[in-house]
Formats: structure tokens, sequence, C-alpha cells
């Protein structure tokens, strides 16, 4: 049973999937099964589950000297999706199988010892990958499949399912349904001042901080941001679920055009907040991009975990470099931070007494956010409503109805960088360029009058004017506005990082 | 801000014994009179007229802003102002006095070496140098214990010909210096806050019990005069020193653009304030609730959200209305800094 065949596989890097030749030959010597071209740990148990996933077939295992070579032979191997194509290539280089069908196919999936096989993580990036090459890709019938043009997607379901490997089951990916979120605004009583916020903040990309005692609804209202933007484009959805596919989560709400709502605990390590890890995993941010990060109480997050995605913050991505080099995750997403006023939380709670001295309270409200604060451009106070009004839940102003304005306001700014002849630039579209900024506001000389002696009275930075400037662009565009005028600008000056939170 | 470590008062230091002619008397007459009275600065302050200014550690805005504003007036008049040197109300009941030029004394929990709060220690300082006095019944180097500060409140009540409670909560340190301030049989005057503000339930109580309300600084004025006969004319001879705005303030008539206390102007007499200005003169409001007001507040035809945002903002700009650190706005009463 001597011979050799070379069959298509691929690993991961990054979002990335990297095409690799799997080739195998099996020869006289000394029996053996060894797998060679940097192959990492996960890729050399594959050996295992191959030699009893064949056996398990029906198929024979050959007691010559086999050696599996993965090129090329520089990058390193990783996960388990190798699997089926050391398996396939060992079928037909033995001449179990018909090498003809192994020809332009692209296999992926890992293997259990009775011979079935289980979909790998990632499986998008291998659909990309494929087309790319343009082959068809063969996979484990149960992973997670999404409509890629162009690209012929094929199931199995066992090993022994490629003795009849030419009339392979094409696996149609579901229809994605339109986006239907479980979590709506109405349900939400009260919190008026707060819905307004949140939806200034959608409409302009702003990053908001709440601030509030314990189960005033910080989480409840963050939760339900996503709902306020508007649905993913086809590009976004497939950057986003490219991601969350690599990352092994489920693809299928971003798929129906809901934007990810990423909330980590304020244990987060740096690499799992930003990506890292070997092999490189996408870190939280990265899970966020295209979608909400909300930072439940931020003041307890490291102040070197919140340096480390400060960065990535501007320039939408994050690039991790390592010894073997380096991979880069887009993330792109709003930022939604929360935090008691106080140590024990209860500082203008109307039914618990604050415990905390000024001093102590001054120092908590200066530490929350640290390297942060510069992303964020709307504060927040977050009040626990009234009993009654609780009950009154479904009632409230639904997201459907918000959003609508979100849209209009979205669209509004698009129309209005167009007429200024302002750049497309994504600075532009968030309103980042101070020069930009105070340009595009049309301020009269009463109201930039106003503004200073205002700026004054709370002691502003020039950096705070700017912040409260932009958001008075944005709710001027949720007007139609093409000139900010004082009524915006006090909205603006309202929703003002307070002097002292996070200096 | 924090002491530094082994940082002590510099001063004349001097300890007066019971029965030594530099003992106040005023003193023989509380519960358990001290033996002993160990003093940084000068000792004759004990001797004059004193009005005792005291509010809660955790003080308001509001609360501060009337130790202040009563603690100068007094001062202004050559009272002297004994208070507590703690946190809140009675450190700024100290500083009015410092501002105004008048004497002031702090009675300490703990000994004069072993001053609390730590970060009052430069206030403490300035105190002894502009010719005050720091005291305490314990030894130099006493630890602040809990209990020596409950006792020092006998003190602070009985050297004081009268206690004025500015922001008391129940129960509360503060109301005990009242207690203390009736067993001496002084005069109380208390200031009164919003009954649903949980800070100034034991002043409103106080008044209750019979206590003077202070309502503004007319009545505060008619109760100097009962108390330690200053005549309502020498405002005039304290007022040079004040700017002309402030001196109109105390002749009862409002100058424009001064930032008089919203909460304390009743006796304008003029226009009424705005509804929205005297809500949240009344007590601190937070933003959800402002909204529904707005809806009643705002003039017909005009959305309320945004008449509501431009009042809020001209409101704060203009030093009136302040936001607090819990993000609820209220009053700044802060008139005569």
């Amino acid at each position: 049973m001597y011979g050799r065949c070379s069959v298509l596989g691929a690993t991961l890097r990054g979002v990335k999937a990297v095409p690799v030749d799997v080739e195998v030959a099996v020869s006289s010597g000394l029996p053996g099964f060894s797998i060679v071209g940097m192959a990492d740990a996960s890729v050399q148990e594959s050996r295992e589950r191959v030699r009893a996933a064949l056996r398990a077939s029906g198929f024979q295992m050959p007691s010559d000297k086999i050696v599996v070579n993965l090129a090329p032979s520089s990058l390193r191997k990783t996960g388990s999706g190798l699997d089926l194509p050391i398996a396939v290539a060992l079928l037909a280089a033995t001449g179990q199988i018909d090498p003809e069908v192994v020809k332009d196919r692209l296999f992926v999936g890992e293997l259990s010892l009775e011979g079935f096989l289980r979909p790998v993580a990632g499986s998008l990036a291998f659909a990309l990958c494929a087309r790319e090459l343009s082959c068809s890709l063969v996979c484990a019938e149960g992973s997670e499949i999404v409509a890629v043009d162009g690209l012929e997607q094929l199931g199995l379901r066992f090993l022994g399912g490629m003795r009849q490997a030419r009339d392979l089951l094409r696996i149609v990916p579901p229809r994605a349904r339109e986006a239907a979120f479980d979590l709506d605004f109405r349900d939400v009583a009260g919190h008026d001042v707060a819905k307004r916020a949140l939806q200034i903040a959608a409409a302009g990309n702003h990053g908001v901080l709440m601030m509030g005692p314990p189960g005033s609804g910080k989480t409840m209202l963050a939760s339900r941001l996503p709902s306020l933007l508007p649905p993913l484009t086809e590009q976004e959805k497939l950057e986003t679920a490219l991601i969350h596919s690599v990352a092994g989560e489920t693809i299928a709400p971003i798929l129906s055009g809901q934007r990810p709502f990423r909330k980590p605990h304020h244990s987060a390590s740096l690499a799992g907040l930003v990506g890292g890890g070997s092999p490189i995993r996408p870190g939280e941010i990265s899970l966020a991009h295209n979608g909400v990060l909300f930072l439940d109480e931020l003041s307890e997050f490291k102040g070197s975990v919140l340096q480390g995605i400060r960065q990535p913050m501007e320039t939408g991505e994050v690039r991790l470099t390592r010894a073997d080099g380096s991979v880069s995750f887009p993330a792109r997403f709003m930022l939604v931070a929360a935090s008691n006023p106080c140590p024990c939380g209860h500082l203008g709670d109307e039914e618990h007494e604050c415990t905390c001295t000024l001093p102590q309270i001054r120092m908590y409200q200066g530490r929350i956010g640290g390297p942060l604060m510069d992303r964020i451009d709307l504060h927040l106070d977050v009040q626990r409503i009234a009993p009654g009004e609780v009950m009154a839940t479904g009632t409230g102003t639904s997201s459907e109805t918000l959003r609508e304005e979100v849209l209009r306001a979205r669209e509004y700014a698009d129309w209005r960088l167009r007429h200024d002849g302002a750049a497309e630039s994504e600075e532009a579209r968030s309103n980042r360029a101070p020069s930009g900024i105070v340009k595009s506001c049309h301020l009269s000389a009463n109201d930039a009058a106003f503004l200073e002696s205002a700026a004054k009275t709370h002691g502003m930075s020039g950096r705070a004017i700017m912040r409260t400037l932009s958001v008075a662009r944005t709710i001027a565009d949720m007007g139609e506005s093409l000139d900010v005028g004082k009524a915006h600008l006090c909205e603006a000056l309202g929703f003002r990082v307070r002097e002292g939170v996070g200096s | 801000m924090t002491a530094r470590e082994g940082e002590v008062l510099r001063g004349p230091r001097s300890v007066i014994k019971r029965g030594d002619a530099a003992f106040p008397p005023l003193l023989e007459r509380v519960a358990s009179p001290p033996k002993e009275l160990f003093v940084i600065g000068c000792p004759d302050v004990l001797f004059r007229p004193a009005l005792a200014v005291v509010g809660a550690r955790k003080a308001t805005p509001y609360g501060k802003g009337c130790a202040r504003r009563f603690a100068r007036l007094a001062s202004l008049r050559g009272i002297c102002i004994v208070s507590g040197g703690a946190r809140g109300c009675d450190a700024e009941a100290h500083r009015a006095a410092l501002e105004a030029g008048g004497p002031t004394v702090a009675f300490l929990g703990g000994g004069c070496d072993r001053v609390y709060p730590p970060e009052n220690i430069a206030l403490f300082q300035r105190i002894v140098e502009s010719g005050g006095a720091v005291a305490s019944e314990r030894e130099w180097g006493f630890p602040p214990v809990p209990y020596a500060f409950r006792a020092r409140n006998r003190l602070i009540a009985g050297i004081s010909q009268a206690t004025l409670i500015v922001e008391a909560g129940l129960p509360s340190g503060t109301f005990s210096t009242a207690d203390e301030a009736l067993a001496v049989g002084a005069e109380v005057l208390a200031v009164p806050g919003s009954i649903t503000s949980a800070s100034s339930r034991g002043a409103n109580r106080l008044i209750a019990q019979g206590a003077t309300p202070i309502v503004d600084d007319e009545s505060f004025l008619d109760a100097l005069l009962g108390v330690y006969g200053c005549l309502r004319q020498e405002t005039a001879d304290a007022g040079c020193a004040l700017g002309a705005g402030e001196s109109q303030a105390l002749q009862g008539r409002r100058p424009e653009g001064a930032h008089g206390g919203p909460a304390l102007s009743a006796r304008d007499g003029g226009a009424a304030p705005e509804p929205l200005l005297a809500a949240l003169s009344a007590e601190p409001i937070g933003m959800e609730r402002l909204c529904a007001l707005a809806e009643t507040f705002a003039p017909a035809g005009e959305d309320a959200w945004s008449w509501l945002s431009v009042r809020i903002a001209e409101l704060e700009a203009t030093g009136l209305v302040r936001r607090y650190p819990d993000g609820k706005l209220g009053p700044a009463v802060d008139p005569l800094v």
C-alpha cells in the first residue's frame, strides 16, 4: 500500500485561514506515523485520532512508514481541523479512495475516534480561504455555515462517507432571519433621560459613562443599546462574524444583523480583552467589533488593562506582535462604561444611606476610567426609579422609535458632511478632529461666549470643551439643524463628564 | 492633603488648670468640667463671647454654605466662632471666620498633637496663627478615639452662649451637641432644611422642639441681638470691609447678579422665583424627576426637554444651582464666598 498524495487543508492565523498542503507519503521502512512541518501539540495528537477513525470507518491503516508533511513548513500549524485532510490524504495515498475526489477541495474537520466529524472554530475563515483558492470546502455537517458567494460547501458526517466522495451532500446555509432583538427599550419604564443620552451616543458613536447606585438599571440600559444601532451591513456582518467564528462563538445573531454586545467581567486580563494567547485568539474588544463593548464596574478594571484598549480604540484595530510575527484584529466598537458613584455604591440612592466619606467619594470618582476617560463623551447619572414605575414595564418608548431617530440623525450627519465638503474620513464621521468640530458647529458669537463662560464656571479642560461640542453637534444632527444652537449646547453641557470624575 | 508623619501644630502652648484665673468660667457649668485644658494659640479667646457653629461631617453643599454664611456674619460682629474642626460644616465655619478676620476656636476630640482629621492640619495652623486657639481637654498626645469626640461636644456647647446647628441628621453627633447646649441652658439656633432631606431631619426636629429657626440673615441677626446684644447697626461698620454688593445684600436688597442664596431670599419680597429654581432650592433633584417637573414648568409651546437643558445650563453657569457628586442638581448656597 505504498503511495503519496497531497490534500489541501488550512490553519488559522488571526482571523485568516492560511492554506496548508498536507502531503502524505507511505513507504517501506520501520512502521510508524510521524507528522513534520511545525505542527503543534494539537496536530501531533491527530495521529491517534486518525488511526482510530480510519479503523472505525472500515478503512485499513497501513502498517508501513507514514510521513505527513505540512507545507509551508515555516508556518506554525495548530488546531484539530487538520485531522480530516490528514486522514483523507492517507486514504488517497493508499488508494482506498479515488484520488480524483480530493482535487480542488479544501478539507477541514476534527475526527472522533468513531470516525465522525466534529465542527471546528473558524468555519467562516476557512470558507473565505476556500473561495480565494477557488475550491470547494468540505467540512463537518454540523458546522455553522454562512452563505459565501461563489463557494460550494460540502458537508461530511463521518469519514466513511468519503467512499462516495463524488456525491457529497451540498449543505445549504440557513437563510439569515431578520434582526429581532430580545432586549427592547420598551421594557424599560421611566429612565427617559437615560434613553435620550443613549440615543445621542448611538447617533454620534460617543463613548458613554453611566453612574448610579447598584440596581438602578445601568446594565439593563446598556444591554439594550445594540437595538438602537442600525443593523449590520453585509460587509460588517462578514467582518464581525469572521471574528466570532474564529473565536468559536455562535454567529447566528450576527448574521441576522444584530450588533454584538460584549460584557467582559472586570477581572478580565489584558490578553482576554485585547486578544492574545497561543494560538492568538481575538479579545473582547475585537468580539465587540461593529458593536458595543460594555465595561461594568469600570473602576474595578486594572489600569494597565484599560491602558491596553486605549490605543486600539484610536486606530480601530489591534495589532498583536509575537516572536513569530504579528496578527491584527479589527476592533471598532462603541464604548459604554458603568460605575458606582462611591465605594459603597449608595451615593444618591433614596433607599440606602451612603456610608462613604467625601474624600473617599472624591478618590473613587477620580479613579474611574483612568486612561479611558478621554474616550468618553457623555456622562449619564442613572437614578433608581420609583417602584411604581418599575411595574409599568412594557410601556416605555420602544427601541424601534428610538432607532428611527438615530438612523435619521446618522443620515443627516452624512449629508451635512458632504454639504460641508468635509472628507468622508472616519475621523470626520466621529466628530473627532478639533478644528473640524468647531467649524461644523457654526456657533453664533453669543453661544460661543456662553460656552466659554460655562467652561470657566465648571473648570472644563480644552478637551472637555471639544467633547461637549462634538456631543452638541450630534444633538443638532438629531434635530436636523445645520447650526448648533443654544439648546443643543446646553443639552450637551448637561451630559458633560463632571469635573472630578476620572482625573 | 494628609499630614506628614510627625507634623505638629506650631504656636504657644499652655495648660490651664481648673481653678486658675485663665480657666474659662463658662466651662464650669458643663457636666464634669475638664480638670485641665491643653491649648495651642491664644488662651484669651476662650473668654470672648462665642457662637458654636456645628453641622454634619458629611455635609451637603447646602449645609456647608449655611455654615459659611452664618459663621461669617457672626464673625464680622466680633463673635468668636467655636466648632469641632471636623470635616464638612465645622471646617467651613472655621474657614469663614478666618476669612472674615475674626477669632475662632477648634475643640479637638483627641490631643492637640494628634489632630483629626489629619488633612485639616493646615486649617488648624491658620487658626493658631490668626489669633485663635486649638484646644482639648486631653493630653497632647491623646489618640483621636471616638468617645473623646462625643465628650468634647459638651465643651463646644458649654463655652458658647449660643449654638447654631446648620445641618444635622438624626441621630448624629451634631444633635448631641444641641442636647449639651440645652443642658447648660445655652440658646440653640437651627437652620431648617427640606422635610424630605435626611441630612436636615435633626435640625428640623430641634426647631419643632423649640430651637430658634434661622430662616434668613435677618432672623439670624435678630438672634445675635438677643444673645449677644450686638446691634443691627453694627452691620454697617463691619460692612465697610465688604464689597458694595455684599453690604447691599446684608441690608436686605438684592443687587443684580449677586449670587444670593435662592432658598434664603424670601425676604426679597419681589417677584416670586421661577418654579424650577424654587423646586431645586428645596431639595436636590435628579434629572429623571426634573424631566417630569419640566413638563409642568416649561412655557407653553416649548419643548420641555430643551427648555429644561437650557435653564439648567444657565442656572449652573450663574452659580445658583450646582451638580452634586451623585448627579443630582441642587442649590449652591454659597453666597458670601
